[in-house]
């Protein structure tokens, strides 16, 4: 993979990443499970104190998302590089982690219209935080741009989400789940002689209502992809770096293509092939980003930045994925 | 200083610019020669590949430990040169990529073992320290998907004659466990009588009509009662409560959180409460000893598992069986003590007659038809 010419390197190993892992199991993860076994063993499961227990983690592992998106960032460009020189950011994942919880909460408050903006507001955040060597990158402009797009899919969404409730609700009345309940009763009863018919009926219906939620998300996924891929071209447009520019050559099919590519990937090596999707996703990044003008190479010196030797082990532990 | 041809590129990984320069490859190492600047060297058993070396392509070389500088020497005869006189920088780059790789594989065989090493033993060892609210929270909502609305069999006289039995089978056991025994009669919706016995948590053992339908004598019904003492006294139903927490647990811990709704479900228990073979070894043994103390013999526990054992591979020669569905053989492995077991062979060659047989018969010819009676 080569950006302007030069090689880019990742030399991050499995070595520090699985580190990474084990050190967030074992501080975070491990004694949570630990103390829910607990609270479960003791108080019984459906005890208000585990409930409370479950609710107070789901809500610290929430607030934790921005931090793990940050520190994964971190961690990939301090194991980049590019003409010699690591990539670097330098700062603090906590005040970014606040700012990704607002954006959680604001979502769902505003109907998904603070997205755009809120959006802008972290990739603001985190570029301005990115440098190359010493160098810093800047980023402004505003989220103006994303609001056209974002209303053509938002409103495909609402159309979509009603044509896929319309095929449901035609299918219900059509009686094409009738003695669902009954034979899915029949499937959890333990002395149940229920015959062949049954178990085909049963699935049958959950196949047909699997196709359905894929038919849905298939749809909802292309129509989305038409938002990123205007906020990837805007975003890269607001993004400057040592006096130069970014062009981004993101389109909707690219990014339909890509993820199918990489679903199709991972669900048929049952995940080993995870490095592949990596690496797809980065020469999809590599291949359409473009440079725009002239970067002062002489200028830049290496970052004194110490290297830390853990891996991004919370967003693993999340799964989440800063691309 | 004499100028030489500029035959690589060369960042020196304090600044981000690049500069041509010339390489010699000596001996030991390679003299980089940058213009007005000092020249450098690396030491070849220093040099690390980091990407090229295959035809066609540039070699991209770094510095063990240095994380900046870098060098890309073109094909030609300053690169050929250097692949001679130092061959162990591609098959280094080579050994470490395999090396990389086998030490992912063991890494990840080992958590692997290490945790199923954990599931295998630790419920176990942590069974018997379940609170006693949780063990009957279990056992009652286990007790509630399996027994249902089925009738509790418990006439006068057939539960004298059970509870003769039971008495029979404890005074074999040097520390017997707190228990129940009842009998319920459990049909299959087709109506058909269930043949089967349970060890639910907290001691709370059931059998069923149909077992004692089945049965040819009272000493394989004491030996049936003997095996699943055996999986009383051994705790194997809270290890099992254990297993599903942990289960859940791994589940949470993979999830964030999010698998831990599924506590309390019940067709994860039925799962769990088929037990591994070591658990059914442990329960035949202890059923042997006991039975030998309360001088029973124990061939009636091995005449029900071979009865059982000569249906089951009736039912499984492909004779359709309108009444064993396929649904109900996918979930069979799960619901039955003595279902499919693969050593269930072994369990049945194992148990020696005792001699003299059972001495004193355990039940009298009343009692024994009161016994089969039991159910009104």
């Amino acid at each position: 993979m080569r950006v302007n010419g030069e090689p880019v390197e990742y030399t991050g190993t499995g070595k520090e990443l699985f580190i990474g892992f084990i050190v967030i199991m074992a501080i975070v993860f491990l004694p949570l499970a630990l103390i829910g076994l607990g609270l479960a063993v003791y108080y019984g499961p459906e005890s208000l104190i585990l409930i409370a227990f479950q609710l107070a983690v789901t809500f610290a592992l929430i607030t934790l998302y921005g931090f793990a998106i940050y520190r994964a960032r971190w961690y990939r460009l301090s194991r980049t590089v590019w003409r010699g020189i690591r990539g670097a950011l330098p700062g603090s994942a906590l005040s970014y982690s606040g700012k990704y919880f607002g954006s959680l909460l604001l979502g769902p408050m505003t109907a998904g219209w603070a997205t755009p903006a809120m959006n802008l507001i972290l990739a603001e955040h985190i570029t301005n935080d990115m440098r190359f060597g010493n160098t810093p990158f800047s980023f402004s402009g505003h989220s103006g741009p994303l609001y056209a797009r974002y209303a053509l899919c938002w409103f495909g969404t609402i159309l979509a989400y009603l044509a896929i409730a319309g095929l449901a609700i035609a299918l219900f009345y059509s009686g094409t789940f009738n003695g669902l309940e009954t034979a899915l009763n029949k499937l959890g009863d333990y002395t149940a002689a229920s015959d062949r018919r049954t178990g085909i009926h049963v699935v049958g219906i959950v196949a047909g209502l699997l196709a359905i939620y894929l038919l849905y998300v298939a749809i909802r996924s292309t129509i989305w992809s038409l938002y990123t891929a205007r906020e990837l071209n805007i975003f890269a447009r607001y993004t400057r770096f040592s006096g130069a520019g970014f062009e981004f050559n993101a389109t909707a099919w690219s990014l339909i293509a890509l993820w199918f590519g990489n679903i199709v990937l991972i669900v048929f090596t049952l995940g080993i092939a995870h490095p592949f999707v990596e690496q797809r996703i980065m020469r999809y990044f590599v291949e359409r980003l473009q440079v725009v003008g002239v970067i002062d190479f002489a200028s830049i010196q290496q970052s004194q930045a110490k290297l830390d030797k853990r891996g991004e082990g919370l967003i693993d532990a999340l799964d989440l994925d800063a691309f | 200083m004499t100028t030489h041809a500029r035959n690589a590129e060369f960042f020196d990984g304090k600044s981000a610019m690049a500069r041509l320069v010339h390489v010699e490859v000596r001996r030991d190492a390679l003299v980089i020669t940058q213009g007005s600047l000092p020249d450098i060297q690396w030491q070849l058993k220093n040099i690390e590949l980091v990407s090229g070396g295959k035809p066609g392509q540039a070699l991209r070389l770094k510095l063990g430990g240095d994380h900046g500088s870098r060098l890309t020497l073109p094909e030609g005869a300053t690169a050929d040169a250097l692949v001679t006189t130092a061959p162990s920088i591609l098959s280094a780059h080579k050994r470490r990529f395999w090396k990389g790789a086998g030490v992912s594989v063991a890494a990840v065989l080992a958590i692997a073992a290490t945790g199923y090493a954990t599931m295998a033993v630790a419920p176990q060892a942590l069974a018997r320290f379940v609170p006693d609210k949780v063990v009957n929270s279990f056992a009652d909502s286990l007790e509630k998907s399996v027994i249902k609305s089925s009738q509790h069999c418990n006439s006068p006289s057939g539960q004298d004659a059970l509870n003769k039995l039971a008495r029979r089978v404890v005074s074999g056991a040097d520390d017997p466990p707190t228990f129940s025994l009842r009998v319920f009669d459990i049909r299959t919706t087709g109506g058909k009588r269930l043949v089967n016995a349970f060890a639910l948590p907290g001691g709370r053992m059931v059998l069923s009509a149909g077992l004692i339908e089945s049965a040819g004598g009272a000493d394989e019904i004491a030996g049936v009662m003997a095996h699943e003492l055996g999986h009383v006294a051994h705790h194997h139903p809270e290890a099992a409560i254990v297993r599903v927490y942990g289960w859940q647990m791994v589940l949470s811990l993979f999830t964030a959180g999010q698998g831990a709704d599924m506590i309390g479900n019940i067709a994860g228990v039925l799962a769990v409460l088929k037990y591994c073979r070591a658990a059914e070894a442990e329960a035949d043994a202890y059923a042997v000893k006991v039975l030998d103390n309360s001088k029973v013999d124990p061939k009636g526990l091995q005449t029900f598992f071979t009865r059982l054992q000569k249906k089951k591979s009736a039912a499984g020669s492909g004779k359709p069986d309108e009444e064993s569905s396929t649904l109900q053989n996918w979930l069979e492995p799960f619901t039955g003590l003595f279902s499919t077991h693969p050593g269930t062979d072994d369990r049945i060659a194992n148990i020696k007659p005792r001699p003299g047989g059972t001495e004193p018969a355990i039940l009298s010819d009343t009692e024994w038809t009161a016994l089969k009676e039991i159910c009104g």
